[in-house]
């Protein structure tokens, strides 16, 4: 079987292909530079002897070019699924964020991600299949940092409920994990606290594979965030406001 | 100049007697790693080395860890291409599939392929299989000044960076010749020995072993230089079809506040060792447990060290200088009672180039609890290895003073000119670069 993993060169993205690689399923990688995406297809072909389409695709613009992805499932087993670890956001993220900018951060991380679920849906729904959305806890509440990337998530979020809403009688599992602070190249410079310590990428993708059929809908990962998703909200302004993190 | 995603870190040699804390860097994507950074840094792999190769004072430390992909396989020549940062337990984990091992293994798992390059390692035979640049075809070099390059087998700049110390720039890929793999097991015979000429003579009768090397307990007050040879070669046949892993192979970071060798546990407890190692005729392991025998309950000797860490030197005699380099080491440690604890012997092949740490002789290696005394005894075996113009092994003795490396490395200075010609602004350096005055 096929998984299409969109942002698949690094962090969890290639953790995600490395665990799904291993598990013998064929994959279709997306990500917007071919340097980092063919090392991984030779690898995990020569690895794990499954077959690796790896397309490069930026996903800042729009509109996006489904053709090689359409050519690549020709060959290639049938597809199973779609992942979305993609996430992209920049340290100049505050209100007033230039306009390139910002809308490269939202066709990232939620337009993009959107017209591709609806491209592939009908083609999905055919088998039993699964479509998984990453999001952030950046998004439960928002803050003066990371403004457009949070709005993106919940924006995403949001989508992935009204997805599952509507697949609720199909074959399609709709999946969304909110997501603590990864240990990726993104926090790489980060401060570590106890209550956020940074997400082992290859845990989350062993969990990710383990419950890639069951129907959840959205889960906190770590599970403690999930208290924190469900308190943030509730926290009066004036206690908010001096909130830093 | 501000560079992205980077910490700092504090960095400590693994015999843990140098820390420091500088700018850390993991690129995971190749614009990261290619680009045009021309502060000061070193290439850093796992970071196992006794020595402070791959970190510095004001050095960024560019760590090559998620450059671990297998990038090309050749079935027919047995070939494999991959990214430096790759592991020597991932590779051997996916070469076991394909019934195919690489031969010189240094002792632990997660040690990288950049720093079997970059240190121009050994495994537990290398007068059977030399060191570890005799099994590769290429490798590609990335200077942020020069670009990328391939460099073949033998060229100058292939010879210079291997045990070049990640001096040359960074070792970006490497293609690397295997062989095939004939067992899933070794069969090892511990023998008994009384002296280290002995274990020499042994090594000169058994010299196609696939493991072949000896420790000697190196304590004055009981049963000195007394010890086991273990000459090993692969059982017949495949038991399993599965590489047996541990599950975790990370060394421990555990930390006890002294030492717990001293004068009357090591030569208790290497007694007691050597009669549980020889109780058997033959024992026959797995290939892991007999490539990285650090791995498992071994690898509590480094911790019971304690907080002051240990000493190790290693050094390799010309063939025709052993018997008298081992009586004059051996009158050396009677006279000055060391904290000495063991003492390791292999057997040595090798066209010895630039810094690299091999030639046709037999390696010694010495291994002490750090203390003022050991400093002092180190000094007089400079003066030993000089005056046989023996070679130490650099990546393993974090004290060796500048003039030694000078004195015993024939190319030491041909290896500084070409650093010069290739950077003159030469942003590689490490701590260890410093004090050798590379
Ligand atoms: C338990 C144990 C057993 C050992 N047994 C043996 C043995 O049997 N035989 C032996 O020869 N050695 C042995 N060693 C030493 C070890 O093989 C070397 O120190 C090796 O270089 C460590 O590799 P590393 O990946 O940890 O590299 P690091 O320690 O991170 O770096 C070592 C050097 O390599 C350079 N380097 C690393 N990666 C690159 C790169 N991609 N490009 C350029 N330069 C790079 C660094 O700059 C540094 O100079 C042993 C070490 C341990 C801890």
């Amino acid at each position: 079987m096929t998984f299409i993993i969109v942002g698949a060169s690094a962090g969890l993205g290639r953790s995600l292909a490395e665990k799904f690689a291993s598990e013998k399923n064929d994959l279709i990688l997306i990500s917007s530079d071919m340097r980092d995406l063919i090392p991984l297809k030779s690898d995990l072909e020569i690895r794990f002897k499954v077959k690796v389409i790896p397309i490069e695709l930026s996903l800042k613009k729009i509109s996006v070019d489904f053709t090689k992805i359409i050519q690549s499932l020709n060959h290639i087993s049938p597809l199973e699924g779609i992942l979305f670890p993609v996430g992209y956001s920049d340290i100049n993220d505050v209100p007033g964020l230039d306009d390139t900018t910002a809308i490269e951060i939202f066709n990232t991380n939620l337009i993009c991600v959107c017209l591709i679920i609806n491209h592939f849906l009908n083609s999905l729904k055919e088998r039993k299949s699964v479509i998984i959305g990453f999001g952030s806890v950046a998004a439960i509440r928002g803050r003066s940092r990371n403004v457009t990337y949070a709005a993106s998530k919940r924006g995403l979020e949001s989508f992935f409920e009204s997805l599952r809403h509507h697949m609720q009688n199909s074959n399609v599992i709709i999946q969304f994990y909110v997501l603590g602070y990864l240990d990726t190249n993104l926090s790489f410079g980060g401060q570590d606290q106890v209550f956020f310590r940074r997400i082992d990428v290859k845990k989350l993708s062993d969990v990710v594979y383990s419950n890639r059929f069951r129907d959840f809908g959205t889960m906190a990962y770590p599970k403690k965030w999930k208290l924190v998703k469900l308190l943030l909200p509730f926290i009066p302004w004036k206690i908010f406001k001096k909130i830093n993190f | 100049m501000k560079i992205p995603y980077t910490k700092n870190t504090t960095f400590t040699s693994f015999d843990k007697t140098v820390s420091i804390t500088t700018l850390h860097q993991k690129p995971d994507r190749t614009r990261m790693l290619e680009e045009s950074i021309t502060t000061f840094q070193i290439p850093r792999g796992s970071g196992l080395s006794y020595v402070p190769a791959s970190f510095g004072q004001d050095t960024l430390v560019r760590e090559l860890s998620p450059f671990n992909r297998i990038l090309e396989f050749d079935v027919k020549q047995k070939t494999v291409v991959v990214e430096s940062g790759i592991t020597l337990k991932k590779l051997l984990e996916w070469s076991f599939t394909e019934k195919l091992y690489l031969p010189v293994q240094p002792g632990y798992p997660d040690i990288t392929i950049g720093g079997c390059v970059a240190a121009n390692v050994h495994g537990k035979n290398p007068h059977k299989y030399g060191s570890f640049k005799e099994h590769v075809i290429w490798i590609e070099l990335f200077h942020p000044k020069n670009g990328s390059r391939i460099l073949e087998s033998k060229s100058e700049l292939f010879e210079a960076t291997f045990g070049g110390l990640g001096l040359t720039g960074i070792i970006t890929k490497v293609k690397i010749q295997l062989r095939d793999l004939p067992s899933d097991r070794i069969t090892v015979e511990p023998r008994k020995v009384d002296s280290m000429i002995e274990s020499a003579e042994i090594f000169e009768r058994n010299p196609n072993s696939e493991i072949l090397y000896a420790w000697h307990n190196g304590s004055i007050l009981k049963n000195f230089e007394k010890g086991v040879v273990q000459i090993g070669s692969f059982s017949e046949g495949f038991l399993g079809n599965n590489l047996i892993v541990p599950k975790k192979t990370t060394i421990k970071k555990i930390q006890i506040p002294i030492s717990f060798w001293g004068k009357f546990t090591i030569p208790l407890f290497n007694s007691i060792n050597r009669n549980i190692e020889t109780s058997q005729n033959k024992i026959e392991k797995d290939i892991f447990n007999n490539f990285f025998p650090f791995t498992f309950s071994t690898q509590w000797y480094f911790v019971l060290y304690g907080k002051k860490g240990f000493r190790e030197c290693q050094i390799l005699v010309s063939k025709n200088n052993i018997r008298d380099f081992i009586h004059d080491l051996t009158s050396l440690i009677r006279k000055e009672k060391p904290d000495l604890h063991l003492m390791g012997l292999k057997p040595f092949r090798g066209e010895q180039k630039f810094l690299q740490y091999c030639r046709d002789g037999l390696s010694i290696t010495l291994n002490f609890k750090n203390s003022p005394s050991t400093s002092h005894f180190l000094s007089k075996i400079d003066e030993l290895v000089m005056s046989y113009k023996a070679l130490p092994y650099i990546i393993k003795d974090s004290r060796l003073p500048k003039n030694i490396v000078e004195k015993c490395y024939p190319q030491y200075e041909e290896f500084k000119n070409l650093l010069k010609k290739i950077d003159p602004d030469r942003i590689f350096k490490s701590y260890l670069s410093e004090q050798l005055n590379l």
